[in-house]
């Protein structure tokens, strides 16, 4: 189905839909949550959270302004970002620890430790581990540049030039093209 | 800030990723607004997020898509039911019928209430969201206001009225000059075709340099940084604006 059908065909509420969307982007979606919250189970609450978003803001996706996944992945994203941030999320850490990352923090150790999935370990490796850093405080951990800055002892300026490298690995890894 | 140096100012990957304090991202995302080349990078930047995403893929446990199946039919569903038929009951069996319309029928009351208040509370989330999406909104205008206010009390704030040449001379535009900021306001323009926009040019040593290109109905708003601008004009150019003015197009012209 085309993106345009899909889009309303959901904006018509048909569950169809919703089940046909889930099965094209759950997966990446789901991934993207877990290596956010590292938990399983918060992970399930934050991808069911986010296709319910999904699903009742349809009507606010505005085409113009990128993919429906772009939009789809947003909405997950900040969601996650959210889940790691709430109070749930920082007892569980102290309850379920085995469920859990623990951030160690030393550069060496940091691209090993990050996550051990298998596409995510090749592009890591493709970073400098400074670069993995920024990836990791910006993406997966939800830093602001300023924080960022903070954290690793380095001019904002500093750390949005590198943030721009960082990504020109990855659009190049991601095949990406500059065109 | 000329594209290349924005682009490689990381400024695009912190609008992408919401790094960026709420009044950087206005400013910011304003002059991306309407620039293909930029638009076209920040678009390449989220397609690289969204390829980031789809390397991450793990497939999720079974029970989740059923789960969340079922809770949108669950919200599809009227919560008017109808009551159980019960009046023949009552004939049938006394006491025990009763007690068992009872029962019944308090269920049915606390789940029509529990479903009731589950309705009211989406309606209130929706509710919510539309207020934080007001707010928003304001607190960009009151950004916007708050900057067109300093400008006004700055001393070293130049006005200039930009008048309407022969072409068009019901046009003006007022251009706030702020040590090499550049700000419009106030613009009575003709009304343009889909492709094309208007796009403000200083005059620096005698020679048109870009200062952004722009749309009638946006209003105050923060143009490209130019330094020792003698002059101001704005010419129709086509949409995504050109590397020259195209002279006889110019609307407006104003000397500092």
């Amino acid at each position: 189905m085309e993106e345009i059908a899909l889009v309303d065909c959901l904006k018509r509420k048909e569950p169809n839909c919703l089940s046909l969307l889930y099965d094209n982007y759950g997966g990446a979606l789901y991934g993207t949550v877990l290596s956010i919250v590292k938990s399983e189970r918060l992970a399930e609450e934050v991808l069911q959270d986010a296709f319910m978003k999904i699903w009742n803001n349809i009507n606010t996706y505005n085409p113009e302004k990128g993919k429906l996944f772009t939009w789809m992945r947003r909405i997950t994203h900040n969601l996650s970002l959210d889940k790691l941030r709430s109070r749930e999320y920082q007892n569980s850490l102290k309850t379920d620890s085995s469920d859990h990352f623990v951030y160690v923090q030393n550069d060496n150790i940091l691209v090993e430790e990050f996550y051990d999935h298998l596409g995510l370990e090749n592009i890591m490796k493709s970073l400098s581990s400074e670069q993995a850093q920024l990836l990791d405080l910006a993406y997966f951990k939800g830093f602001t540049m300023k924080e960022i800055g903070e954290e690793l002892k380095m001019p904002i300026g500093s750390v949005k030039t590198k943030m721009r490298q960082t990504f020109k690995v990855l659009r190049s890894q991601m095949g990406i093209g500059n065109g | 800030m000329d594209r290349e140096e924005f682009i490689a100012s990381g400024n695009l990957e912190g609008l992408a990723l919401d790094l960026l304090p709420k009044e950087e991202q206005v400013f910011l995302l304003k002059q991306v607004k309407g620039d293909q080349i930029l638009e076209n990078e920040a678009f390449k930047i989220e397609e690289t997020l969204d390829a980031l995403s789809h390397t991450l893929t793990v497939t999720p446990p079974p029970s989740l898509k059923s789960k969340l199946m079922g809770q949108i039919v669950n919200e599809q569903e009227r919560p008017e039911r109808k009551e159980p038929k019960m009046i023949h009951w009552k004939f049938i069996s006394g006491i025990a019928a009763s007690i068992a319309l009872f029962a019944i029928g308090s269920s049915v009351f606390l789940w029509s209430q529990f479903r009731s208040t589950r309705l009211e509370r989406n309606e209130l989330l929706a509710e919510k969201q539309q207020l934080a999406e007001n707010l928003s909104q304001t607190n960009q205008n009151l950004d916007s206001r708050q900057t067109q206010l300093a400008l006004y009390h700055n001393s070293k704030t130049q006005i200039i009225d930009l008048k309407g040449t022969e072409k068009s001379p019901g046009s003006s535009l007022r251009v706030f000059y702020l040590e090499g900021q550049v700000f419009l306001d106030l613009a009575a323009l003709p009304a343009l075709s889909e492709d094309q926009q208007f796009q403000l040019w200083a005059i620096v040593d005698g020679k048109p340099v870009d200062a952004g290109i722009f749309n009638r109905e946006e209003g105050f708003q923060m143009m490209k940084e130019i330094q020792g601008a003698k002059a101001f004009a704005v010419t129709v150019e086509p949409r995504g604006g050109s590397t020259s003015p195209s002279l006889e197009a110019m609307v407006v012209l104003g000397e500092v």
